[in-house]
């Protein structure tokens, strides 16, 4: 009991610490020497590659801008918290963010379980948060004029997708295998409702599976009953996979197409040789860990002077390290815009006003008034004989 | 006709694997009465440990599946002695807890060391599938059914045969007439949790090439447990006969009804089966009951 | 814990509640809601440790019914238009429904495989919300209107207190019932599945009833949590909530409300404390976890209360000093014989343990079972009392056919029993043994037990001063309040009689009281069991192994041989019989 009294009091002081000094201010998270930015991202648990490519690129960003001297006089002060990516979490989280840490703005975010909960409490308290790693459809429904998202989302990940499987592998009995989380389910309603009304097909077969699952024979050996000659797989990177190698070790035949999420190096490491030839859509331009764009080139080396000397962790650096990185850029850009007088109001206008803004690690990024979503590009890749994604082509805007 | 071979025969290649995993549960289970929810972990570390020594040591395979055998032994041999055996006159619910935190730690550490890597273990069969009779089958997968039946007969005799397994035995028929008759419990426990780790170890090497290696693969494990309960955990061919079975009722269940609900249709069907015949199916009514 | 401790742990409470009701206007928001958060949990905890800490039922799927409470109430608000306060503790019912029939597995299966049963139902659930895409967006998850009362909404800071004040209400639900006729039953079950049979404790009934009533806990805390959050999604309730949950009654102590309190605080705060240590925090909690176990198996609370507890002298008032409700006498000899056995048989798996035995029992007989080892008394003592079913013959008690009863039925119509190896309840204390011993004669229903009704008091204390009298009769009032594991041997046996008596049962069976008593202890059994006869009106069946025992006190003597009736008669008949002396009584001598 007597502890508990101790870490009440210990919480009351602080609080009321940072109240007072709240209090002081012109804007909620900006003093005259600083500006306060909050994340909350999964830093721990199965998906914590995510959070910490992100935490990093956000991290490395803040320093790159302090370094020089801030932004207008102002230093970033960057906070992030894990939330294990468990929307329980996540719902204390985002009030310590909001409320005590008092932020001026919420950049990168978590996965979209633990997002979309705490989406009503950002768009309430109209703080301005800069998305980069859900891709749900959700986060933007209904609109809110507080929310924007760097790269493009599920619907026009999916909608590239099946473009490129129709009119240019030109596949007559496409089927789709799906997880049956947001993400999974998102990208089957998009995929199944563009081929009724564009292609006038229905899918030869339409499969889920649970998160989790390590073995799909079930799924697949109900599509290849179907038989298909094209395939999506609407997983994970891991999963997708097991997927793969068990699609060819049953006998399938059809080619293998793949959701946002399995662009990574990651889909090779588990599929193995049975990867070649295997299409995946990306929501960034090039390959983070390979590419020789520039911009990438640049990121990768600073990453590894900041924080990774002796070698990056697997998976590392991957798109979420880019998009992270870009939302930083833009908030960057959309803050000097604002001036010395900074408000929450005046940095959603900023941001509104933002065109075709080159990060150097993402597509152009553009909002408007009535549009947050950064980007409607996607690059196509595929697996080489050699096991290495390549770029194929660019869609966007379909 | 075609279709339905196919999925009984996927459906046993699944239920091989549940049956290297389901083995060493009932080996620990028999003796303890402990449901070791840290099973799944330590059949990843075992597949992580021989990944290892295989491709980073450059070792040969056979060098590399022993020696990550035998680490996992002596770490489970050094749980028992640390995590377990303290516990050893509390209530069966705590010790189950325990072994849910040691399985957590095992993750959490794993993904400390190792970030989220996801490996694959280089397969030293073909992988490449033949039809036999309009059935596909890889050379892999019916390399692991045999593994599958051949560890299990090889545990049966070392149970049956030797002295060291006969304490084993004896102690998880009746603990205080084992102690009577000279077996050291305390030995035996530690032998019996080494035995159920080396045997989670060997079933994450043998089965790692048919799934991939993440922190997180350990969730297979607890299949191995139901199809166990399944078959009766009293004897251990029809703790065996139980994956088996499950393995092959998942896949019918999910090719024939709905893909996404093949866990509720095992689980609906394990419940029925406890319920009709709380030994499970393939043990007759005097085995005793957990 | 003597009075003081009670009054001084009673004011602490009464302290947190008014501190915690007070919260809204001292903390700020975010500490404010994940206090809110912490009660959630707790009242979730509260369930979880009804079912695993009272009924000794092992629940891995606590999340599942919190995820039905959440997913009922929000679609009840949504849909239906219903108010949020009616539509949580429907959530909770229907939660306790689930809760029922999970339970029901229970009767048939060992605590291991019941926990098989509910870690799949805790899965099910979820994957069902994940793939029922019309039922409430699946994965997407739905959102939840902010709670109204009074034409006001609610957001979380206002909402804290209305969550305290149910939070209150629950404890209180909890401590009463726990606190009763209905948590003796619970904690008995969880002590001694046997002995609690044998005291007429329904086993299908409790264990049920714990499921349902920590389900309905869960699901009032799932409702909350939706309204709390105003969102819900399958993610909220996977298998690491309910692993949470688990671990948040083990950390404060299992079996103690309290500890449930101070669990769910503390396992909601450390997240917040370790947010800086993310990489590490699912290594620290785990770590944290293993320790707790092997070090603190009781919980915080069960250390408090160790280095609390001093040793105590009695504190009940002599029994003479409090006005004792007048014993209905039983109508004497109303059925004469009382007990009749006709031709019982049994076996096990081929073996013969009884054949063809029938004995009857007159009123206000002593009627002696002697045999050597293994020769089917206590299989006897199993097929009379209803713990074995015979596979021949027929038992005829009062009047009426118990072949097919079971064995809580038959301590209704009068049978009590003691145990051959003593089967206390060892945690309970002395006194609420015997009162466990008087459950089938105490009428009140869980719901007046967790009202607290007049009637239900009123019960409770006349239960408590005939249990005191029952002690006083054995001689054991002196350590009334003592946990039953310390006392001496010879007084377990003492008070097994004593929990016998509390049934006020027309048939007393002792099994082997005597074995493992001094000689001095013997005496003063042969004097008490002649005082209960005589006292209590009612007839004995007693097995003995001890010659002494038997001979003396039984007015009749059927002696058992390898599951055969050998002989019967009085002890002096039986003393000569010579198949008797070849059979047992040479053995005993040679011995």
């Amino acid at each position: 009991m007597e502890t508990i009294r101790k870490l009440c009091l210990a919480i009351i002081s602080v609080c009321s610490a940072l109240l007072a000094a709240a209090a002081a201010q012109a804007e909620t998270g900006v003093t005259d020497s600083e500006i306060r930015i909050g994340m909350w991202t999964p830093l721990s648990g199965p998906v914590s590659l995510l959070g910490q490519s992100a935490r990093d690129a956000v991290r490395l960003w803040a320093k790159e801008v302090n370094d020089k001297g801030g932004i207008h006089g102002r230093k970033i002060n960057f906070i992030s918290y894990d939330d294990a990516a468990s929307p329980q979490e996540a719902q204390a989280v985002i009030r310590r963010l909001i409320d005590q840490d008092q932020v001026f703005m919420l950049i990168s975010g978590s996965v979209s379980g633990s997002t979309l909960p705490v989406r009503q409490v950002i768009t309430r308290d109209k703080v301005p948060f800069v998305s980069s790693i859900s891709s749900n459809m959700n986060l933007m429904r209904p609109f809110s004029r507080y929310i924007f998202r760097i790269y493009a989302n599920e619907d026009t990940q999916a909608l590239g997708m099946v473009q490129w499987m129709m009119e240019r592998e030109k596949i007559q009995r496409p089927a789709i295998i799906y997880t049956s989380n947001d993400y999974g389910v998102g990208g089957f309603q998009v995929f199944s409702e563009r081929l009724k009304e564009k292609y006038k097909v229905t899918p030869a077969a339409a499969e889920r599976y649970n998160q989790g699952d390590q073995d799909f024979s079930a799924q697949l050996l109900r599509i290849k009953a179907a038989d298909p000659d094209g395939l999506l797989i609407y997983a994970f990177a891991q999963e997708a996979g097991i997927i793969v190698r068990q699609a060819k070790e049953l006998g399938i035949t059809a080619k293998l197409f793949g959701g946002g999420s399995t662009s990574t190096p990651l889909l090779q490491r588990g599929a193995g040789p049975a990867a070649v030839g295997f299409t995946s859509t990306l929501v960034v331009p090039d390959l983070a860990d390979v590419s020789q764009m520039p911009g990438m080139v640049a990121y990768r080396d600073k990453l590894k002077a900041a924080l990774y000397p002796d070698g990056f962790p697997p998976g590392r650096p991957s798109e979420y390290d880019l998009a992270g990185y870009a939302a930083g850029k833009v908030t960057e850009a959309a803050l000097e815009k604002v001036g010395k007088d900074v408000s929450r109001e005046a940095f959603v206008d900023a941001l509104e006003g933002v065109k075709d803004f080159d990060t150097g690690v993402t597509f152009p990024i553009s909002f408007g008034k009535d549009s947050h979503e950064g980007s409607r590009q996607v690059e196509i890749i595929r697996v080489r004989p050699d096991l290495k994604w390549e770029s194929v082509a660019r869609i966007g805007a379909p | 006709m075609e279709l339905l071979t196919q999925v009984v025969v996927s459906g046993l290649t699944l239920g091989s694997l549940y049956a290297l995993v389901g083995l060493g549960f009932v080996v620990i289970f028999r003796a303890t009465k402990v449901v070791n929810f840290a099973q799944g972990e330590m059949m990843m570390l075992g597949a992580i440990l021989a990944l290892y020594f295989y491709t980073d040591l450059v070792l040969p395979y056979w060098l590399s599946f022993i020696l990550a055998v035998t680490v996992c032994a002596l770490f489970g041999a050094a749980l028992e002695r640390l995590a377990y055996r303290p516990l050893i006159n509390a209530p069966v619910v705590t010790l189950i807890l325990a072994t849910v935190a040691v399985g957590q730690m095992m993750r959490a550490g794993v993904r400390i060391l190792r970030g989220s890597e996801v490996s694959r273990f280089p397969s030293i069969l073909p992988a490449e599938p033949f039809s036999i009779a309009g059935v596909t089958v890889t050379p892999l997968s019916l390399s692991i059914i045999a593994l599958a039946v051949l560890l299990v007969c090889a545990f049966m005799l070392f149970f049956r045969k030797t002295t060291i397994g006969k304490g084993m035995e004896a102690t998880s028929e009746n603990r205080d007439a084992a102690t009577l008759c000279g077996v050291d419990v305390h030995r035996t426990f530690s032998l019996i949790w080494a035995a159920g780790s080396a045997l989670a170890a060997a079933a994450g090497v043998l089965l790692a090439p048919l799934i991939i290696i993440t922190p997180d693969m350990g969730t297979i494990g607890i299949k191995g447990f139901i199809g166990a309960i399944l078959g009766g955990f009293t004897s251990i061919p029809g703790a065996i006969a139980g994956c088996f079975l499950l393995g092959v009722i998942e896949n019918l269940g999910g090719v024939y009804v709905a893909s996404s609900m093949k866990d509720v249709i095992s689980f609906l069907m394990l419940v029925l089966v406890l319920t009709i015949k709380p030994n499970g199916l393939f043990v007759g009514e005097q085995g005793q009951r957990a | 814990m003597s009075t003081q401790d009670r009054r001084a742990a009673a004011l602490g409470i009464w302290l947190l509640l008014l501190l915690c009701l007070l919260a809204p206007f001292f903390l700020p928001t975010y500490p404010l809601f994940v206090l809110s958060l912490a009660i959630v949990n707790i009242i979730a905890v509260l369930g979880v440790n009804l079912v695993m800490g009272y009924a000794g039922q092992i629940s891995l799927g606590h999340a599942g019914f919190a995820a039905i409470g959440a997913y009922a109430t929000a679609l009840l608000v949504v849909n239906h238009d219903l108010s949020f306060w009616i539509a949580v503790p429907l959530g909770g019912v229907l939660a306790a429904a689930f809760g029922y029939i999970v339970g029901l597995p229970a009767l048939r299966l060992g605590p291991l495989y019941v926990s098989m049963v509910t870690f799949g139902f805790g899965l099910i659930v979820v994957i069902i919300v994940q793939n029922w895409y019309d039922l409430a967006n699946g994965p997407n998850g739905m959102v939840v209107p902010p709670p109204e009362l009074f034409g006001y909404e609610l957001f979380p800071r206002q909402l804290h207190i209305p969550i305290v004040l149910i939070a209150a209400g629950l404890f209180l639900l909890a401590r009463n019932i726990v606190d009763s006729r209905h948590g003796r039953a619970f904690i008995a079950i969880r002590e001694n599945e046997l002995a609690a049979r044998g005291m007429g404790i329904s086993l299908a009934h409790y264990k049920t009833t714990a499921f349902a009533v920590g389900a309905f806990y869960a699901g009032i805390s799932g409702g909350l949590f939706a309204g709390l959050s105003q969102f819900v999604n399958p993610d909220a309730f996977v298998f690491p909530v309910s692993i949470l949950y688990v671990t948040m009654g083990i950390l404060g102590g299992i079996g103690t409300l309290a500890g449930a309190a101070v669990g769910g605080l503390m396992l909601t705060l450390l997240p917040e404390l370790l947010r800086g240590a993310a990489e590490y925090k699912d290594f620290l909690t785990g770590l944290l976890l293993l320790v707790l176990l092997i070090f603190l198996p009781t919980g915080l609370i069960g250390a408090l209360r160790r280095t609390l507890d001093r040793p105590q002298a009695a504190q009940l008032p002599a029994p003479t000093a409090v006005p004792i409700a007048r014993e209905e006498p039983r109508p004497a000899a109303a059925w004469d014989p009382l007990l009749k056995v006709e031709g019982a048989g049994i076996s096990f798996g081929g073996l013969r343990a009884l054949q063809d035995i029938s004995l009857q029992l007159g009123a206000n007989e002593i009627l002696g079972v002697i045999g050597p080892n293994g020769a089917g008394k206590t299989t006897l003592f199993n097929v009379v009392s209803g713990m074995e079913r015979p596979d021949r013959g027929r038992i005829v008690f009062a009047g009426q056919n118990v072949t097919r009863m079971p064995a809580h039925a038959r301590t209704r119509l009068g049978m009590a029993r003691t145990f051959q190896n003593v089967a206390l309840f060892n945690e309970m204390s002395v006194l609420d043994n015997v009162r466990v011993g008087a459950h089938v004669r105490l009428k009140s229903s869980l719901l007046a037990a967790g009202m607290r009704t007049r009637s239900e008091r009123a019960e409770e204390l006349r239960s408590r001063q005939e249990a005191a009298k029952l002690l006083d009769f054995v001689g054991l009032l002196p350590y009334a309040e003592q946990p039953a594991h310390g006392l001496a041997f010879g007084h377990q046996r003492l008070l097994e009689i004593a929990r016998a008596l509390a049934s006020r049962p027309r048939l007393l069976l002792l099994d082997e009281p005597a074995a493992g008593l001094s000689s001095s202890e013997l005496e003063a059994l042969v004097l008490l069991i002649r005082r209960i006869r005589d006292e209590h009106g009612l007839s004995i069946l007693l097995i003995g192994h001890t010659m002494r025992l038997v001979m003396g006190l039984s007015h009749r003597i059927v002696v058992l041989d390898h599951g055969v009736q050998l002989a019967e008669g009085s002890p002096s008949e039986i003393q000569n019989d010579p198949r008797v002396i070849a059979a047992y009584l040479g053995v005993e001598n040679a011995a």
